[in-house]
């Protein structure tokens, strides 16, 4: 990877890791969880750089079938790291998972930004923020809310854990698909039809939490 | 349109009906995690025929040997497998000797799909497509084991697995068409593809109907 890439990354990481010692308990999980994702998509770029310069494939394949696989397993460990060693609760399991994939998309989307710099529009940008941002959290939450499902159970829990991670690469593969083509401008498309259910899953989750603990 | 088009088209109208129909009642009712494993299957399957049209119109062709869509159809019978094994076979099978028997039995499907696949492995050439199928084979194996063990085992508790036999026989169709759909990839036999194809479809369709439809008799 380019070194604006890291210089990107610290001056985006340093402020952040000094928020962590001001703001509140419940905050400090996304936050983290945020500097994690930024911290994860570095790595995966620096992966993907010597995946690529060693399968000597075309950059359509590599985005549609190589990418997807390296991106989501890295980006799942902390979340199965979270939910193994830190807590049950479907809640905080869904905001650290969500706030990865918001880091990844954080940095990724800057980095892209530089590397385009001459391409640049509003529009760009909101495909970006909603496509790609999206699509990220998505597929986090997607593997994040499968494990606070299957973690109940050890015997669900390596082969359920494998297929949702399969789902979320699936699904990776077919936005870098989409945006790689001629019809990239409906890239936001698919996050956005799949964010909205999730939402209200995820908000009628809690609002049955909560009443639980009334 | 080409044929692989039409046909993944198809199976991707289907699937999306099995997913938005389970989607709709599963998890909106919050149904057992038993169905919103199925549930999710019929989904990773809907996403694998999505990526495939996506591909095929964008590219114009799938690339021989890995691709995702390949990775999507696995994805489906991992949540099958974790569905049955992880969910249902503890509550069947006690492990004792008295089921010794029905688990000898339970072999018999895998070793059809194991030695017909033998022969296709072997007349495959590209040693991708190889690895790719036999990583599909890997895991369709101990879905179909799990699955054909549902349908002859003997349900001592309550007839919750008797409920679910129609659910476990499409299955064990969908096992045995994905391994047809192969056999006409690969040996370029197109009616035996377009047939597979079409009937996978039809199964994939109807699973969540007839899941959800089974378990509501657990109630009862």
């Amino acid at each position: 990877m380019d070194f604006i890439g890291y210089v990107l990354y610290i001056c985006f990481f340093i402020p952040m890791l000094m928020s962590l010692f001001v703001i509140e308990k419940n905050a400090r999980l996304v936050v983290g969880y945020i500097l994690v994702g930024a911290t994860t998509c570095l790595i995966v770029s620096e992966f993907n750089g010597i995946v690529f310069s060693m399968l000597h494939k075309d950059m359509f394949f590599f985005c549609t079938s190589v990418s997807p696989i390296n991106e989501e397993i890295i980006k799942a460990l902390p979340i199965l790291f979270f939910a193994y060693f830190f807590s049950n609760n479907m809640t905080k399991i869904v905001q650290a998972s969500f706030a990865v994939g918001l880091g990844f998309a954080i940095l990724e989307n800057m980095i892209i930004l530089v590397q385009n710099i001459d391409q640049l529009s509003i529009s760009w940008s909101i495909i970006r923020g909603f496509g790609a941002g999206l699509m990220h959290s998505v597929c986090t939450i997607m593997v994040g809310i499968g494990i606070s499902f299957v973690k109940k159970k050890r015997k669900l829990f390596i082969c359920g854990t494998s297929a949702l991670l399969i789902m979320a690469i699936t699904y990776h593969a077919i936005y870098n698909a989409i945006v790689m083509s001629d019809y990239k401008y409906y890239g936001f498309v698919l996050p956005f039809m799949t964010y909205m259910p999730i939402l209200r899953l995820y908000m009628k989750g809690k609002s049955i939490e909560a009443s639980k603990n009334l | 349109m080409t044929t692989e088009l039409a046909m993944n088209l198809w199976m991707l109208v289907c699937s999306f009906f099995g997913t938005v129909y389970g989607f709709r009642i599963v998890f909106k009712k919050n149904k057992a995690l038993y169905l919103k494993m199925i549930n999710f299957g019929v989904a990773c399957f809907m996403l694998s025929k999505l990526f495939n049209v996506i591909i095929l119109v964008t590219n114009g062709e799938l690339y021989k040997g890995f691709n995702i869509g390949i990775l999507g159809i696995v994805g489906s019978f991992l949540f099958f497998l974790s569905a049955n094994y992880g969910q249902m076979d503890g509550l069947v099978d006690d492990r004792s000797s008295t089921f010794r028997l029905t688990r000898i039995k339970a072999l018999i499907m895998p070793a059809v799909i194991l030695i017909g696949y033998v022969f296709l492995f072997l007349n495959i050439q590209n040693i991708t497509s190889r690895i790719s199928t036999a990583f599909l084979i890997l895991f369709i194996l101990p879905c179909l084991y799990f699955n054909f063990k549902h349908i002859i085992i003997y349900d001592v508790d309550l007839g919750i697995i008797k409920q679910l036999k129609f659910y476990n026989i499409l299955a064990v169709i969908y096992a045995f068409l994905t391994v047809a759909q192969l056999y006409g990839t690969y040996m370029m036999i197109t009616p035996v593809y377009v047939g597979a194809s079409i009937c996978s479809g039809l199964v994939i369709a109807l699973i969540m109907p007839v899941v959800i439809g089974g378990a509501k008799k657990w109630t009862l």
